[in-house]
């Protein structure tokens, strides 16, 4: 069975027209839905903030690394929750030797890293460290600005954060200073300049153009 | 007298390139080797050719939407990412699973398990020479499992069965005694590639001593699963930091002595056992009934403002899921850490110094998922 | 050496024991469980003639690929007075080609009127063009109004 060739495409273009119009796509970013229900702005913008417990591994990693904490506070885990902090960019070599070799912390495990697209505060890299015999964990973050996407690179401290980094790069455009080899890893090796996971990609456009070839050109393959 | 060697016989480097279509890369994976003789010196992997977006395509779709492309993403333990991905959201939100389907979900990770090392010692057996026999032996057993997982799922490989809070539906009425009977296939199945395989010379020849990585080195470079387990670090995050329900089980973590590509290989098979293990003391302790989605579930799933870092040991290793939330029903970021990525890129640097054969041996000791490297 | 006589040793008593299971699949088919999860097909409501689908757009809304179109009119027959409906749907496409399986439409239909296709139908649909996977309301209708889905369905 096959679509009746002649009226298909217009068909399907009208019946496309109508519901979008009526019923705005799933798939729409949030910003224009937001003026719709002013009443319910009682939801906070952010989570809320606790600080840790005094002598938390925070305070030891300062002391350790000798530098100050732009923020610390807890964030939640699978259970319970773990310590995060932010620290300036240029720390982070500081922050990562002192977390690894200081005996007390022993966070020799890099379990993740990633890059976070705040907009209009900046590019964010989050380390996620573990620590496998005293099974403690701490998150690292680090802010940097779209005009100087520079951080320094991990990847002699921890080599799991190689391709973390490399991938990173691809995904963000963050420049890890110092990494051996930041040439794109997942994505086409001259794809430089172009970077999927920011927030000033959407995803609507490519949906729309991958659903109108395929009905413009219905029927002609077989021709 | 001094022997003259002809210096056009001399030995040089060279470049030999290897996939990316090429039966013992396990999926589209190219990596070029510089090799000297028989020696590797150098090793480049080329990844990304499965690159599809998934994390920024999840950005746009809600929290049920999202679990569909877990599967598609991990497609050997598509059990064990659908579970990161709805304990993050769970996590964040504050549900309390129900207690069955806790126990349920228990069950078909555990068989996920199962099938994924069946899959293992069916492909790893063809990457040591054993040519298709191993394959013949190992993915029976998976296909009773995976019978199972149809029957309860409806779907043979993308089940998208768990949901955040709890499960799709209720499984089928002779869900247990279908399980019970399917661990009888799999306890034969596995002393079938245990004989077959573990005291067999010619396959002991060929994998021990070969990329051996010390614990250290294993812990620096980001292993998780049963590669970090096979040089000596009995970390298992369903022992140190319980998720779910794995604090009411008894199990052992089998641990290696030596790193290399044999250990591996011994490691799975004993967590074969031990998953046996947990799906017979889980099947025992299920309730025979009660619900399986919270009595309070949000008709809408969102999430307050905030982040978690979800993971779960899937059968390849440490599965994270790191989910930013801006309050809403979408997730603002989805970071997925896959196991097979970070066991990848310790390829090289366990490779250099060994023969050409042994790097698909160390390859394939790896059990990579492709699609799960580049998502 | 003893290592490769036991390893012998069992495929010698496999080849003995074990017997084919291949199943001749095109003249004979396995046996599905009912609740398989091909695609989603539409369900002829018998009573009153006419479709259960309302055209409500749920579906659609909830579809992670977007690959339903759906288009709503006003029931004649509600305006004849035979059926409860007073919208019933129009058009109907769905694209099986995108269509990724994953049953959320089933689990947002407030009239059961969309179910995933457990027969051997749902699986046998291999075409030479992709356009022509893009169903059509008759086509995603066909199955259920010659009374030919199994009664396992969940719609």
């Amino acid at each position: 069975m096959t679509l009746p060739e002649g009226q298909d495409p217009e068909a399907t273009s009208d019946a496309g027209a109508t519901p979008e119009a009526a019923v705005p796509a799933p798939a729409a970013a949030a910003a224009p839905a937001k003026p719709a229900r002013p009443a319910k702005e009682v939801e906070p913008k952010d989570a809320p903030r606790v600080a840790p417990p005094a002598g938390s591994i925070n305070d030891v990693l300062a002391k350790a690394a000798a530098i100050t904490l732009t923020a610390a506070y807890m964030v939640p885990e699978m259970k319970g929750e773990c310590v995060a902090i932010e620290v300036a960019r240029d720390d982070i070599p500081a922050v990562m030797t002192a977390a690894r070799d200081d005996s007390r912390l022993d966070l020799n495990y890099l379990r993740c890293l990633s890059g976070v697209d705040w907009q209009d505060e900046g590019l964010e890299v989050v380390y996620h460290l573990w620590s496998i015999s005293k099974k403690h964990s701490l998150q690292v973050k680090t802010r940097v600005t779209y005009e100087d996407p520079n951080v320094p690179s991990i990847a002699a401290i921890y080599p799991a954060a190689d391709w973390h980094e490399r991938e990173t790069r691809d995904m963000f455009g963050i420049n890890f200073e110092g990494h051996p080899n930041l040439v794109p890893l997942l994505l086409p090796e001259d794809m430089t300049d172009h970077f999927p996971l920011r927030k000033d990609n959407p995803l609507q456009e490519i949906e729309e153009w991958q659903g109108d070839n395929l009905r413009d050109g219905a029927g002609e393959g077989d021709e | 007298m001094v022997l003259e060697r002809d210096p056009a016989l001399d030995v040089v480097d060279m470049p030999i390139n290897m996939g990316p279509q090429h039966p013992s890369t396990h999926g589209v994976f190219r990596m070029v080797l510089v090799v000297n003789g028989e020696k590797i010196v150098d090793l480049v992997p080329h990844i990304g050719y499965m690159h599809r977006g998934g994390e920024k395509l999840m950005e746009a779709m809600d929290f049920r939407q999202g679990i569909g492309y877990c599967d598609r993403t991990e497609y050997l333990a598509q059990f064990s990412a659908e579970l990161a991905y709805c304990l993050a959201v769970e996590r964040l939100m504050d549900l309390q699973v129900p207690e069955r389907a806790e126990y349920i979900r228990v069950i078909l990770t555990e068989m996920n398990r199962l099938s994924s090392h069946f899959m293992f010692a069916g492909a790893f057996g063809v990457d040591a020479g054993v040519f298709a026999t191993s394959f013949t032996y190992a993915f029976p057993q998976r296909e009773f499992l995976q019978e199972v997982f149809e029957e309860v799922s409806g779907d043979r490989l993308m089940y998208a069965y768990f949901r955040v809070g709890g499960l799709a539906w209720e499984v089928p009425d002779n869900f247990v005694q279908r399980v019970h009977e399917v661990l009888v296939h799999s306890a034969q199945g596995l002393k079938d590639i245990d004989d077959l395989l573990t005291k067999n010379e010619i396959f002991m020849a060929r994998c021990q001593n070969i990329g051996s990585f010390s614990a250290q080195r294993a812990i620096a470079y980001g292993l998780s699963g049963p590669m970090l387990r096979a040089s000596g670090v009995p970390w298992d995050l369903r022992k140190d930091e319980p998720y779910s329900i794995y604090d009411r089980f008894n199990f052992e973590v089998p641990v290696g002595n030596y790193g290399d590509v044999y250990d591996r290989y011994l490691v799975r098979i004993e967590e074969m056992r031990q998953s046996i293990s947990i799906i017979e003391q889980a099947l025992e302790q299920l309730p025979p009934d009660g619900p399986i989605v919270p009595e309070k579930m949000p008709r809408r799933l969102r999430t307050p403002p905030g982040e978690v870092y979800a993971k779960v040991e899937a059968p390849r290793g440490e599965w994270g899921v790191y989910l930013v939330s801006k309050g809403g029903d979408k997730p603002y970021r989805l970071k997925m850490r896959s196991p097979s990525f970070c066991n990848l890129s310790a390829l090289r640097e366990m490779t250099i110094g060994h023969y050409l054969a042994d790097a698909v041996m160390i390859l394939g000791s790896m059990d990579i998922v492709l699609c799960d490297v580049d998502r | 050496m003893l290592g490769i006589l036991r390893s012998m040793s069992v495929t010698a008593k496999v080849m003995l024991t074990r017997k084919p299971v291949t199943i001749q699949y095109p003249e004979v088919h396995r046996e599905i469980p009912n609740r398989d999860r091909a695609f989603p097909i539409l369900i002829w409501d018998e009573e009153k003639d006419e479709p259960f689908c309302t055209g409500c757009h749920a579906c659609e809304r909830a579809c992670p690929v977007e690959c339903m179109t759906v288009v709503m009119k006003d029931n004649p027959k509600h305006a004849a007075g035979e059926s409860k409906r007073r919208k019933i749907i129009d058009e109907f496409w769905i694209d099986y080609g995108r269509c990724m399986r994953c049953n959320i439409c089933v689990e947002v239909c407030n009239f059961e009127a969309i179910g995933m296709n457990n027969t051997w139908a749902g699986h046998e649909l291999s075409r030479y063009d992709r356009s022509q996977l893009v169903f059509d309301l008759d086509q995603l209708l066909s199955q259920s109004k010659a009374g030919k889905v199994d009664p396992g369905l969940r719609a």
